[in-house]
């Protein structure tokens, strides 16, 4: 589930290799909002000439334990300078936004920094040098994203990066950025406004009654089963060659199926079922009902009383 | 090289004016270039002529929303809850915070388009000058973010309607909004987000409700003047979410299968960020069913906790009014007597009662009636669902 356009990297969990005992991060996991924001903050940048071509903003979120995993959850852009000679960070900016968004409650703090370019520069080792002291002891991630909307599909990688010191001499602008994988990650509860938002377009509206959810499953699976049905009958009829795979697969899926279906017990429950649903039902409607008079009711007494 | 690591420091200004809360017209004048282009200028509603017929979110803010509702909140502070006698019995349904944050944007041809969020601590009250509203949103205007707080959201666990402090709040951003009724409030239902159902409904002050928020007060006269009950609360307004560019297309590379071919079916996983999931198919009425019948319990025991407070404040004002007359009458008699005797008389006492029990806020009630009602509907939705798939 790598944001990242696919790469053959493989990510190795190595003992620390600088002076510090702390591991860096080998996963990051981010939260679908945290790209949208950052992809609106990069859209209202303002476009005049000698505005860099780039966004950058602070990362909020949470650690695990031992540091392996990093959790991202909010992000607010930081406005910034940056030009030919020089680059300029507005930091009371920040450290003012971090005070405010402490407020609300939600246990995150700063994990890292993001930026809307897939470049990486001696920019962004000094950024990234005084984002690490703002996160220390931990080490700090780093986001870019690809904003190019390239048509052979290669943009919009979300890559993470931690950084470690290199060269001779411990200058803040030498340090190399090592790849992190980048997943998202969402709660279940969001599963269903995740679903709504990646349907073609035109959205529907967001207050779906539960039965066209329903149905729509429904026509999904049954498509689901028509491609295996179709798939099955071509093995057979000798037109494609069999893939052991698949066919495995296959079986132990209809094996799962046939043990659970116990007839019986399913008649049983479903009457009983249906009862407990119906009373439900008629209560609910006495409730509303109920809550529909006593509106009313206090409108009529104090116009009885006055 | 030294002098690039000095120049980090900010070289940015850090002067921030205060405008505290500006007119929703200057709002706009700021916010635009220096003209306004030209395709805006017929659609800008200066003169606010226009009421709002549909509300269009941003998926940025609808994304948003949902994180703020997956966030480990703590409690409130105590100075949210209803002053009243006891406070409500602690319930399953009052153990889960609401979410409550403020929408950005600005109204254009009769759309309500939001384009931004923030998320507010629990305890705030107001969005005047010098609160945290206020604060966050002169961080944000540095950074091209639309100023104009234009509503309000809430995340909630109570059967999709509006909460006491939401729509104190919603009164808020009215006022600073300059009073025209343009202020929404997208309520998002969490408590239906187990089934797999999404709820996210948008509303404005029904008519009768706004008359009752410019004066603040909701107490029983003020509901018979404007028939305020839960159902004339809020009226729904359509709602649509729209996506930019470059976020829809960050949307279908989550379900974009990837380039590869799939080499091991038996690896499980698929390499798609969204698979499709088919846990509307699953039928759990048994468990889910029981949660929302306790759910309405719970804030049913809420309904009548409060229905006792109100009673108990209406017999207090009762008791009073008849002690003041009493005493009234009594000093009557007392001067009547000593005008006959020709001694001095005491001084009336005046008709009104010096600090009487003010009228209770009806306020909270209307809106425990709509929760109760909600889950309710809830609960015949869920009985409804669970009938049909047993019929499947």
């Amino acid at each position: 589930m790598s944001l990242d356009t696919s790469s053959s990297a493989i990510h190795l969990n190595l003992p620390p290799t600088s002076t510090s005992q702390l591991r860096p991060p080998t996963l990051i996991t981010v939260h679908p909002s945290v790209v949208a924001s950052i992809l609106t903050h990069h859209s209202r940048r303002p476009t005049e000439a000698d505005a860099s071509p780039r966004v950058i903003g602070t990362l909020m979120g949470s650690r695990s334990d031992n540091g392996q995993e990093v959790d991202v959850r909010a992000c607010f852009a930081v406005p910034h300078k940056e030009d030919e000679n020089q680059i300029a960070v507005d930091m009371p900016f920040q450290q003012g936004m971090m005070q405010l968004l402490g407020k609300t409650g939600a246990k995150e703090s700063i994990v890292g920094w993001y930026a809307t370019h897939p470049t990486l520069n001696a920019y962004s080792a000094l950024i990234q040098n005084y984002f690490s002291g703002e996160t220390s002891p931990h080490p700090s991630i780093h986001l870019t994203i690809d904003t190019e909307l390239d048509p052979s599909g290669k943009g919009l990688g979300v890559k993470g990066w931690v950084s470690t010191q290199l060269g001779l001499s411990n200058k803040p602008e030498n340090c190399a950025f090592l790849p992190v994988p980048v997943v998202i990650k969402y709660a279940e509860s969001e599963r269903a406004a995740l679903d709504l938002l990646t349907t073609a377009a035109p959205t529907p509206s967001p207050s779906l009654p539960p039965l066209p959810t329903l149905s729509a499953s429904l026509g999904q699976l049954s498509e689901l089963i028509d491609q295996c049905l179709a798939y099955v009958q071509k093995v057979n009829s000798g037109e494609q060659s069999p893939d052991p795979e698949v066919g495995r697969y296959l079986l132990e899926g209809l094996g799962r199926w046939s043990s659970t279906k116990e007839g019986t017990e399913d008649e049983g429950g479903i009457k009983a079922g249906l009862q407990d649903t119906l009373t439900v039902s008629y209560l609910s409607n006495l409730v509303r009902s109920q809550i529909e008079l006593s509106g009313r009711l206090a409108l009529l007494q104090q116009a009885a009383a006055q | 090289m030294t002098s690039m690591a000095a120049a980090l420091a900010a070289s940015l200004p850090a002067a921030i004016s205060r405008t505290g809360t500006p007119q929703p017209s200057s709002i706009q004048q700021q916010q635009q270039p220096k003209q306004f282009p030209q395709r805006l200028e017929g659609v800008v509603d200066v003169e606010a002529a226009r009421e709002v017929e549909s509300v269009q979110l941003n998926s940025l803010v609808f994304l948003k929303m949902m994180k703020h509702s997956t966030d480990i909140l703590p409690p409130p502070p105590a100075n949210t809850l209803q002053q009243d006698r006891n406070a409500p019995p602690p319930t399953a349904l009052s153990s889960h915070t609401d979410c409550l944050g403020v929408l950005l944007g600005l109204d254009m041809d009769g759309v309500m388009e939001v384009e931004d969020s923030f998320a507010l601590p629990g305890g705030e009250t107001s969005l005047g000058a010098n609160s945290y509203s206020d604060r966050l949103l002169t961080h944000l205007r540095e950074v091209q973010t639309p100023d104009s707080p234009v509503g309000i959201y809430l995340s909630t666990r109570n059967g999709g309607f509006a909460t006491r402090v939401s729509i104190e709040l919603l009164s808020a951003v009215e006022k600073a909004a300059g009073g025209r009724g343009k202020a929404i409030l997208v309520v998002h239902d969490a408590s239906k987000s187990n089934g797999g159902d999404l709820s996210v409904k948008a509303f404005r002050l029904g008519d009768g409700a706004r008359e009752a928020a410019k004066l603040g007060k909701w107490d029983e006269k003020t509901l018979t003047e404007n028939g305020i009950t839960s159902s004339t609360l809020l009226s729904p307004l359509p709602l649509t979410i729209t996506s930019p560019t470059l976020i829809s297309a960050f949307l279908s590379t989550l379900t974009a299968p990837s380039s590869e071919p799939e080499r091991a079916l038996s690896g499980a996983s698929s390499s798609v960020a969204l698979p499709p999931s088919f846990s509307p198919l699953i039928n759990p009425t048994p468990s889910s069913l029981t949660n929302y019948l306790q759910n309405t319990l719970d804030s049913l025991t809420l309904h009548s906790h409060e229905a006792n407070n109100i009673a108990f404040l209406t017999r207090q004002i009762a008791r009073e009014k008849v002690k003041h007359e009493q005493m009234v009458k009594d000093r009557e008699e007392e001067n009547i007597k000593r005008r006959k005797q020709g001694l001095s008389e005491f001084p009336s006492i005046p008709k009104e009662i010096k600090n009487p029990t003010k009228e209770p806020s009806r306020l909270e009630m209307i809106c425990l009636n709509g929760t109760t009602e909600g889950l309710a509907k809830n609960m015949a939705a869920e009985a409804g669902k669970g009938l049909v798939r047993s019929y499947l």
